[in-house]
């Protein structure tokens, strides 16, 4: 019987091609951009999915009172708890540290920038992991061992056999002795190199293992089997207070009575509740009710458009039941019917998800490994096959009610007064989703344009950064800015902790004001050029300034607008020539700037002083002229001539803002473009109901026009039956659009003006789309001759 | 009032011509009851559609209360025909989803007839044709009589002065039937012109000149006595 169903399903799909490639696309293009969206998610989700038993695996974060107004989670950990987390075997079987920065890797002459963490070797045990080749005991024993990933391997030594071969890193050579499966690239334990804590290629680990006030790197921890994980947190936070950091640390300073809180995070939970994880769980299921929205829009002009093909067959039906066929007969071959065309739409739909899905990862910026595992195909057909089923309910339903003795005499039944609402609700939902999304994704863009373009507080054109190799000591930075100084199209050339809003690397210190009160704030450290290469002004005093102040000028400081407030000073004038100790150190505070954008938008401007240090000035920034393809060649010439085994890091500032944003803007992109598939779907849902509507009405508009009715009287009628559809989507969907858009922008401090303008560009957008949708019919409905009314 | 001359229609396709009418002359005056008779495809609703107006013919002259309206186009139809006819179909042609009186008053919604005009119009026209208790009912729940009885103060709402019946009693029984044809012949009888195309010998009986048409030519053209 389900053959017989599914063999006259197929006839009536290759009866009517034009139908079925109409029916079968649309619900197509909803599964793939479902398919496609709950990929984003799963991959995101399953990053480690090839690690055992991740709910035991564990990720130290620790917060501060620190400067910053609010306490925030952070997983950058000082590297020397990593001995002290040691202690606390009863609760944890493993502990290693997870330090990352970008190293360059040089085989002859070819020099590439890689991931490069360095671990401890209880890492391999945790993240069970099994070299492809080599031996990874041995890459993680020895100094001068590193392991690769399979990816790394290929680039450096294309098919040549990588193990044993000999790579260079900061002029030093270290042995391949494994290569290992490449991690995804959304996986929180991703490298693309691998070496050991004792690796001399760490040039900065004697720094970072012994300073407990560099938070550098990240720590993780497996929990052992039935250990109490709160009693086990209890412990570190202990060990952290009880730590031997030297200084103790004052009770102003204590966040709840901690130097530090400290939590663990399971790794399943890294993603959605760990520090960084910055609203994931709202975006995940943000993302995941999308799909489901896409489909059930896909859904609804299948519901509308088999609806209009079950009433075009009321013929077979009556003859059908009047053979015998049980209602519940005619269902299940309906039912067939539509899981049959579900089942090749599903087919398509992941087809076109495959094809489309590298051109969206490089349009969405997404490197997502473990997309398109077969694992995820099961799952979509069965998905599939519910869509079929529960959208092949209704007509179904209409073909049930079809009453034989009228279809057979050849008068056609009209679907009744409730179906036709029912369609036009549908109709309304798929228009209020798409105007909803549609206005959403353009608060977002324009968001997400608004803080790139934010005034930073200074010129940010022209701004070359430069990040200097890290085991430079700081006269080897100096000497290398000045060079970069010396360079046709620099203008001047400063140095920095960090390129202002880029938040890779901050720094904190505590200071005692002459009132004696303590205060902690946020410092960075520049040279005398960084503020006149971003052109930046004093609001009072002075800058820091080469023309007067040297490298050796460490009492000298400058102040932000925000630090005026938080030091309790009444004006910026009158911080001037004010005094503050600093550890041991006296400063003088010599000018006041304006706030910078050292912070996202979500974030308010942290006080800060900015004061000439020995140390930390690891960010070049070039203020150039002329052409900047040129200067930018140039300092990479030098780059590579100076530092032959390192690839040049220089980059433009608004390259690395716009990296800031990429969260934004992809979630925006994936809106946008989820609107406009939802647009498109409710497009072509209302031409389906057009054609039907046009269709169902031809006599009424003929008898109108038999009595009179012009053309303006017919587009009334037809724009009433239409139009209202999409008022009524708006009605429905723009406020709710507008509820999220406030609620999105409230989470930034600093955000565009954006008022009613998405709205009115959604309904825009939707009105014409609509007007698209429908001209074709309301023009056959125009170019209907009243002389039909003699032909009925 | 109505003056046919040498109408022409002819029906093209690729490659197939079919002269629908061929060279008819028609003088109508006003008050007549003319029945147009003939076999299927012979050009009766061909011919109905052009005294109409809601056809052009494709050659010769129609003038309508004076006026020739041959190549006329749509619009300009259909302003004159506002008001002024009346339509009757055989399968009735109301809006399934208008109530009784909705559907009656549609025929005044083009007009110049004021709003508050059209309701006393709507309510005389249903009290004459004896459908006033079903004017919040939908034609879907009345008999076929009924719904001919709707159709007709539709069709006289407007107060026209020509109405035309395309086969009305086609899709009656015989009793519904000749009620519908008592109330045209008394509205014929109150001053308006009507013409009627209709199969049925009996009914073209009824009127007081019948057209024959054969193969789109007025084959006989007689005056009852």
């Amino acid at each position: 019987m389900l053959i017989k169903d599914l063999r006259i399903g197929w006839r009536q799909l290759w009866q009517d091609p034009a139908y079925s490639a109409v029916v079968i696309l649309g619900l197509a293009i909803g599964v793939a951009v479902a398919f496609i969206l709950a990929c984003i998610v799963e991959s995101e989700l399953t990053a480690e999915h090839d690690i055992p038993n991740t709910e035991r695996l564990m990720q130290m974060e620790i917060r501060y009172r620190g400067e910053s107004s609010t306490p925030r989670w952070q997983a950058s950990i000082p590297m020397p708890f990593k001995a002290e987390a040691d202690k606390a075997s009863t609760y944890f079987s493993d502990v290693s540290i997870f330090y990352v920065r970008n190293y360059s890797l040089r085989v002859g002459n070819k020099v590439q920038s890689y991931r490069t963490a360095f671990v401890d070797p209880a890492l391999a045990n945790m993240l069970s992991m099994r070299a492809l080749k080599g031996d990874l005991t041995e890459a993680l024993a020895r100094p001068d061992n590193i392991a690769v990933s399979a990816a790394t391997a290929e680039s450096l030594f294309g098919k040549t056999e990588p193990v044993g071969q000999s790579v260079i890193i900061k002029g030093q050579p270290y042995r391949v002795a494994a290569v290992l499966p490449n991690r995804a690239d959304n996986s929180t334990y991703r490298f693309e190199v691998l070496a050991s804590s004792t690796s001399s290629a760490w040039d900065n680990r004697e720094f970072a293992t012994r300073h407990w006030g560099h938070h550098s790197g990240r720590i993780f921890l497996r929990l052992r089997p039935g250990a109490d994980l709160a009693a086990g947190t209890a412990l570190l936070q202990k060990l952290f207070d009880e730590a031997p950091r030297g200084d103790a640390v004052p009770e102003q300073f204590r966040l709840n009575g901690h130097v530090a809180e400290v939590r663990l995070i399971a790794t399943p939970d890294i993603k959605l509740k760990g520090a960084y994880s910055n609203g994931n769980q709202a975006l995940y299921l943000g993302l995941s009710g999308l799909a489901v929205l896409i489909l059930v829009l896909a859904a609804i002009n299948y519901v509308n458009l088999s609806t209009v093909r079950t009433l075009k067959r009321q013929r077979e039906i009556g003859i059908r039941k009047t053979l015998g066929a049980s209602p519940a007969r005619i269902v299940v071959q309906f039912l067939t019917e539509s899981m049959l065309v579900a089942l090749l739409a599903t087919g398509l739909g992941l087809l076109l998800a495959w094809l489309v899905w590298p051109l969206l990862q490089e349009w969405l910026g997404i490197r997502a490994g473990n997309s398109f595992d077969l694992v995820m195909v099961p799952p979509a057909l069965a998905v599939g096959l519910l869509t079929g089923v529960l959208a092949g309910l209704y007509p179904a339903w209409v073909a049930c009610k079809i009453p034989v003795a009228q279809a057979l005499a050849g008068r056609d039944r009209q679907e009744s007064g409730a179906g036709l609402w029912l369609r036009r609700g549908l109709t309304v939902l798929q228009f209020s989703a798409a105007l909803g999304l549609s206005s959403f994704a353009i608060v977002i863009l324009l968001q997400a344009r608004y803080a790139t373009h934010i005034n930073p507080g200074f010129d940010s054109s022209n701004l070359l950064i430069v990040d200097p190799p890290s085991h430079l000591k700081n006269a080897e930075i100096e000497q290398f800015r000045s060079a970069l100084s010396h360079l046709p199209g620099v203008k001047s050339a400063g140095r920095s902790l960090d390129m202002p809003g880029r938040g890779d690397t901050s720094n904190g210190t505590e200071i005692t004001l002459s009132d004696g009160r303590q205060v902690a704030i946020r410092n960075e450290p520049i040279d005398p050029y960084m503020l006149r290469t971003y052109g930046i002004q004093p609001i009072a005093g002075r800058l820091l300034d080469a023309s007067r102040d040297t490298l050796a000028n460490t009492g000298y400081t400058v102040i932000n607008r925000s630090a005026v407030t938080a030091l309790g000073y009444t004006s910026p004038q009158a911080a001037i020539g004010q005094t503050f100790k600093d550890g041991d150190e006296t400063k003088q505070i010599i000018g006041v700037i304006d706030d910078l954008r050292y912070q996202s938008p979500r974030e308010r401007s942290d006080p800060m002083l900015f004061g000439i240090s020995e140390q930390w000035m690891i960010t070049i920034t070039l203020r150039t002229e002329g052409d900047p393809a040129k200067v930018k060649a140039a300092a990479e010439a030098l780059w590579r001539s100076t530092y032959p085994d390192e690839k040049p890091r220089i980059d433009w500032y608004s390259t690395h803002l716009d990296h800031v944003y990429r969260q934004d803007t992809q979630l925006a992109r994936i809106l946008a473009g989820a609107a406009g598939i939802a647009t498109l779907i409710a497009g072509f849902g209302l031409y389906a109901l057009a054609a039907y509507s046009v269709r169902r009405r031809a006599r009424e508009i003929v008898i109108r026009k038999l009595y009179g009715a012009g053309r303006g009287a017919i587009l009334a009628l037809l724009g009433r039956e239409f139009g209202g559809l999409v008022v009524v989507g708006a009605l429905l969907g723009l406020p709710l659009a507008w509820l999220a858009g406030e609620r999105y922008l409230s989470q930034f401090i600093d955000h565009a003006s954006i008022g009613v303008m998405p709205l009115l560009a959604a309904l825009l957008a939707a009105g014409s789309v609509a007007m698209l949708a429908t001209l074709r019919h309301t023009l056959t409905a125009l170019a209907m001759p009243p002389s039909h009314a003699l032909q009925s | 009032m109505l003056k046919l001359r040498n109408i022409r229609k002819v029906h093209r396709t690729s490659d197939i011509e079919t002269h629908a009418l061929d060279g008819v002359d028609l003088d109508i005056e006003a008050g007549e009851y003319l029945a147009i008779t003939g076999p299927s495809g012979c050009g009766k609703s061909t011919l109905l559609g052009i005294l109409g107006l809601l056809d052009s013919p494709s050659e010769g002259e129609y003038w309508f209360e004076g006026q020739n309206v041959a190549g006329w186009n749509e619009s300009r139809l259909n302003q004159l025909r506002r008001g002024r006819i009346g339509f009757i179909f055989q399968s009735f042609n109301l809006i399934d989803e208008l109530t009784v009186a909705e559907n009656v008053a549609l025929a005044l919604e083009y007009g110049d007839v004021p709003a508050r005009e059209r309701k006393q119009r709507v309510d005389e026209a249903m009290a004459k044709l004896g459908v006033s208790h079903r004017a919040s009912h939908r034609p879907s729940q009345l008999s076929g009589g009924q719904q001919q009885r709707v159709a007709i103060a539709r069709a006289l709402v407007s107060r026209p002065s020509l109405l035309l019946a395309d086969e009305p009693t086609g899709n009656l029984d015989s009793a519904h039937g000749d009620e519908v044809m008592r109330l045209l012949r008394d509205i014929n009888a109150e001053g308006t012109t009507l013409i009627m195309v209709t199969h049925s010998p009996t009914h073209a009986a009824q009127a007081s000149r019948t057209l024959r048409l054969l193969d789109g030519r007025v084959l006989v053209d007689a005056v009852a006595v």
